[in-house]
């Protein structure tokens, strides 16, 4: 159980750091931003009309791709720890522990 | 803390609710992964939600400031772009996911009594579903959109009797205006929402009172394994498939977000190659090849009846096929297959 509490909270750690470097990356992605680098200060349509969004210069090109790594890292270790407490719960639930059908492992009683 | 739960439990009976996940089952067979679909949809309309609250923030549903609006959303709102794409990428992670959660219903034959009201429930969600992407699409006011919706509010015209008092209700008027803009939105973040959150309470309700449906085969063959307990050990895997869904997303929304066309100006032509949203494309091509008259009725007039008799079919299916599991059954399970062949041929027509 201390085991698991120290994962949780070593991948909550995890998870918030990343998100962080992720946010700090994205924060360079505002539109307000964008526009400001390319010294526009209304949005500009594209050829025929279109406006487009972000990305629109090589800082959030570059921002872009830090964010999506960070979001999918982020994934991967949650779907780690998610696997982990399948296998538990699963493990639980075949050796009949708390019985059927009366309940299985559920959430806490109030 | 234990006394404020233990209070909030006495009055909302939090306890009950818990104790009936702790008891509620999922059958395990080799179909088992077409249950994550149903949950997908309340992950996607969760995210629908949120993020169109966010867009109504800045949004003005206004002939004069609607485009305007969504350029500023796109170009000057921090994250606007994003949260835009994530909403316009999630409505269709939404439709697919309802339209494939139909399609594992149909061939597992999971609409087989009792669980009739439960699948004419579904297809009342897939039309308010389609609704919300329908009146969505005028939202931006560009001129893709309001040709395709002068196409779309159009063809009811070709229904009978009501047709025409129908084509008015929706526009507010004679024509695709201001006025259709201020309808739409209403119907789009109001009566809509209302709606479904009617019918998937009630869709909701029916599942956990019939509990989930076994394939034909698999209750045939005795093939079920041991049920799976949906606390914790569902509840876990669904998890992880939101985290998947989720991140995809956020990658398709962040890399592919759409723009915005110009203004529309009512006075315009329709531009060139105009086209809607891709779950109505087998329905816009199937029209073009209708001929102008069919038996001395409207080519157009025709398309519409037989579309109409079509959703009919599907919302009577449980009727139509009482016994899945006889013949009539595999005919049924064959016509769907061909159905869904034609929809997905007639969509890639389209895109060509």
């Amino acid at each position: 159980m201390k085991a698991q509490l120290r994962l949780f909270i070593a991948s909550a750690a995890l998870a918030a750091a990343v998100l962080g470097s992720a946010a700090a990356g994205t924060a360079n992605l505002r539109p307000q931003n964008v526009l400001a680098g390319a010294s526009q200060a209304a949005p500009q349509p594209a050829a025929g009309g279109e406006v487009r969004p972000a990305p629109l210069t090589p800082r959030e090109k570059v921002g872009l791709p830090v964010f999506l790594a960070g979001l999918w890292l982020t994934i991967a270790f949650l779907l780690y720890f998610l696997r982990l407490r399948v296998r538990e719960a699963d493990r639980v639930f075949r050796t009949g522990f708390y019985g059927k059908p009366e309940g299985h492992g559920g959430p806490p009683k109030l | 803390m234990n006394r404020l739960a233990l209070w909030l439990d006495d009055r909302l009976g939090i306890s009950a609710v818990l104790e009936f996940m702790t008891k509620k089952d999922v059958p395990q067979h080799r179909h088992t992964i077409w249950y994550y679909t149903g949950s997908s949809i309340l992950l996607f309309f969760g995210i629908q939600v949120v993020t169109g609250v966010m867009l109504a923030l800045y949004y003005k549903p206004t002939l004069q400031a609607a485009n305007a609006s969504v350029a500023r959303i796109i170009t000057e709102v921090p994250l606007g772009w994003a949260v835009r794409s994530v909403h316009s990428w999630s409505a269709s992670f939404m439709i697919a996911a309802v339209i494939l959660h139909l399609l594992g219903n149909v061939f597992t034959k999971a609409y087989r009594s009792p669980r009739e009201a439960t699948w004419m429930t579904g297809v009342l969600l897939l039309a308010v579903t389609l609704g919300f992407g329908f009146t969505g699409y005028l939202l931006p006011w560009d001129s893709l959109s309001l040709a395709a919706t002068k196409v779309g509010t159009d063809l009811p015209k070709a229904v009978p009797v009501v047709g025409v008092w129908v084509t008015k209700l929706l526009r507010g008027g004679e024509d695709v205006t201001g006025d259709t803009i201020s309808r739409f939105f209403i119907v789009h973040v109001c009566v809509l929402p209302l709606a479904i959150l009617a019918v998937l309470g009630v869709h909701l309700f029916l599942i956990q009172r019939h509990g989930m449906s076994l394939p034909v085969k698999a209750e045939k063959q005795g093939e079920r394994a041991a049920p799976l307990p949906f606390w914790p050990n569902f509840a876990l895997r669904e998890a992880g498939v939101w985290l998947v869904l989720l991140g995809v997303l956020v990658t398709v929304a962040v890399l592919f977000a759409p723009g915005l066309g110009p203004a529309a100006n009512l006075m315009a032509p329709a531009p060139a190659g105009i086209k809607p949203e891709w779950y109505f494309l087998f329905m816009f091509q199937s029209l073009k090849l209708f001929p102008a008259r069919i038996l001395g009725a409207s080519g157009e007039e025709v398309a519409v009846l037989v579309m109409m008799a079509g959703l009919l079919l599907v919302f009577l299916l449980p009727v139509i096929d009482n016994r899945p599991a006889e013949r009539k059954g595999r005919i049924v399970s064959w016509f769907v297959a061909a159905a869904f062949a034609y929809t997905v041929a007639m969509t890639v027509w389209s895109l060509m």
